[in-house]
């Protein structure tokens, strides 16, 4: 199989009880800001219902470099949280974001390629399928306000936290 | 043992996910608890730091001031027309009830369970400033909810959006005031249950009505949009309301917190505070001229 352009072939890194100290405490250093942007920034620079999603970003970061058990394990993890911060249907987010983690480890492992742009679309499809998931578990909403949230607000999300990820994946790399 | 091993990854994912399931399963007041030991933990701390932050930093944290100081303004207006009310009704009637003033804890919503219509909030006040489980949660436009769960410097809010929310509510239209009980569908939708005979109907203002052990008489619950008959067994209405705040728009709310909690002696707090936006009652009513269907809204005559 022939790999064009910039594509080469992934280099999946090592799970991090395996990875030196300092490449561990800038692991932790890059989730804490992504948990940091989750509280203090996602609301300000929401339009509306239409926000990115940081816990997403540091989940698809994760999973893509470390696999499906770590990105499953941080995506509940990161899920517990922010069900702790909406209190309503607790369990939601972690299911969505352990489903979310597992399947962008499974899919990077079987596509073994490391491109920006795979990287992308797995933070848009992680995006959407979290969303997905939390708007058919909290159905309990009007029908016409399931409606904006599942055909609009949640693509939009998913678009925005990807092109926001893609920006800060990007600045991570250089 | 070693296939296991080899499977490790789907064995965590399989407890992850049953893990996160049963989460969703616990009752409402479990999943409070939990969440509340995770707040006081990480997320409590950070919201704390992120809100004093941006306290310090300035414009939001003014705004915000200066809304709730004018809410404040507007209530303490509601509460000296409400006095005033209230004197009317003592002149009338010989008939007085000791009633315990509520004071009002200015509460910033840290999160909310987010979408169009939040069913709970995270709001910055907890035990230390009075606010304890059961205490109604309100803005000038009417109720927002009621307390849940507090902790020392937070309490969750649950709101008229949630699918557990009851209360107690009068219907202001037709000949008398109606009572009925307010409560949220599967659907998400607010709708008032009230009997057949009922002639409220589009437009007319809902409120509490001072029945059941939490919110006090005369908090705006939202207003009619639609009267529906029950299909089913055609016993009932279930008029859709047009809730009274927009909770996606609120990012300060109320608790109404007994001045003094001994006051109440063990009464209920419905029973004892009353809510100083009472006194729209007789305005709502004049303006639809409706002001003799008010002396049926006195919960001691329209309770069943």
């Amino acid at each position: 199989m022939s790999i064009a352009g910039s594509e080469r072939l992934a280099t999946l890194r090592s799970a991090p009880d395996r990875l030196s100290v300092g490449t561990r405490a800038r692991f932790a250093a890059l989730i804490g800001v992504f948990l940091l942007g989750r509280l203090v920034l996602q609301e300000r620079i929401a339009f509306g219902a239409v926000a990115p999603d940081f816990y997403v970003m540091a989940l698809v970061f994760s999973a893509v470099r470390w696999g499906s058990l770590w990105g499953s394990v941080l995506g509940f993890v990161l899920g517990l949280n922010a069900d702790a911060l909406e209190v309503d249907r607790f369990g939601m987010h972690a299911l969505a974001y352990t489903v979310a983690g597992f399947a962008v480890g499974k899919l990077k492992e079987a596509l073994y390629l490391d491109v920006p742009a795979l990287d992308l679309g797995l933070l848009a499809a992680a995006a959407l399928a979290t969303g997905v998931i939390t708007t058919l578990l909290g159905a309990p909403d009007a029908v016409a306000a399931f409606e904006e949230r599942f055909f609009r607000e949640v693509p939009a999300s998913a678009l925005y936290t990807a092109a926001l990820g893609g920006l800060l994946f990007r600045l991570v790399r250089e | 043992m070693r296939r296991l091993r080899g499977r490790r990854e789907y064995v965590v994912f399989a407890v992850l996910c049953l893990a996160a399931l049963a989460a969703l399963n616990l009752p409402l007041g479990d999943q409070a608890e939990v969440a509340r030991r995770v707040n006081r933990g990480f997320l409590l701390p950070v919201l704390l730091v992120k809100r004093d932050v941006e306290g310090y930093l300035g414009l939001r944290d003014e705004n915000a001031r200066l809304r709730a100081n004018l809410e404040s303004r507007a209530l303490e207006l509601a509460e000296l027309r409400w006095t005033r009310v209230e004197n009317l009704r003592l002149r009338e009637a010989l008939e007085f009830r000791e009633r315990v003033p509520a004071r009002l804890v200015a509460a910033e919503i840290l999160s909310s369970s987010g979408g169009r219509w939040p069913r709970t909030l995270l709001i910055d006040r907890g035990t230390r400033d009075g606010v304890t489980a059961n205490l109604p949660v309100v803005t000038p436009d009417g109720l927002v909810g009621k307390t849940v769960e507090a902790d020392r410097d937070a309490a969750v809010v649950l709101t008229v959006r949630h699918p557990e929310f009851r209360a107690s509510a009068l219907a202001l239209g037709g000949e008398t005031a109606e009572t009925g009980i307010a409560a949220t569908t599967d659907a998400g939708e607010l709708e008032l249950v009230v009997p057949l005979r009922s002639e409220a109907g589009p437009g007319d203002a809902v409120v509490t009505s001072g029945i059941g052990p939490v919110f006090p008489r005369g908090i705006p619950l939202g207003t009619i949009a639609e009267v529906r008959e029950d299909e089913r067994l055609r016993l009932s209405k279930q008029d859709r309301l047009t809730p009274a705040v927009d909770l996606h728009r609120t990012a300060a709310v109320f608790v109404l917190v007994p001045a003094d909690a001994d006051a109440l002696g063990g009464r209920e707090a419905a029973s004892a505070l009353f809510w100083p936006g009472a006194s729209l009652l007789p305005a709502l009513a004049a303006e639809g001229g409706r002001v003799d269907s008010l002396a049926a809204a006195d919960p001691a005559e329209a309770a069943p």
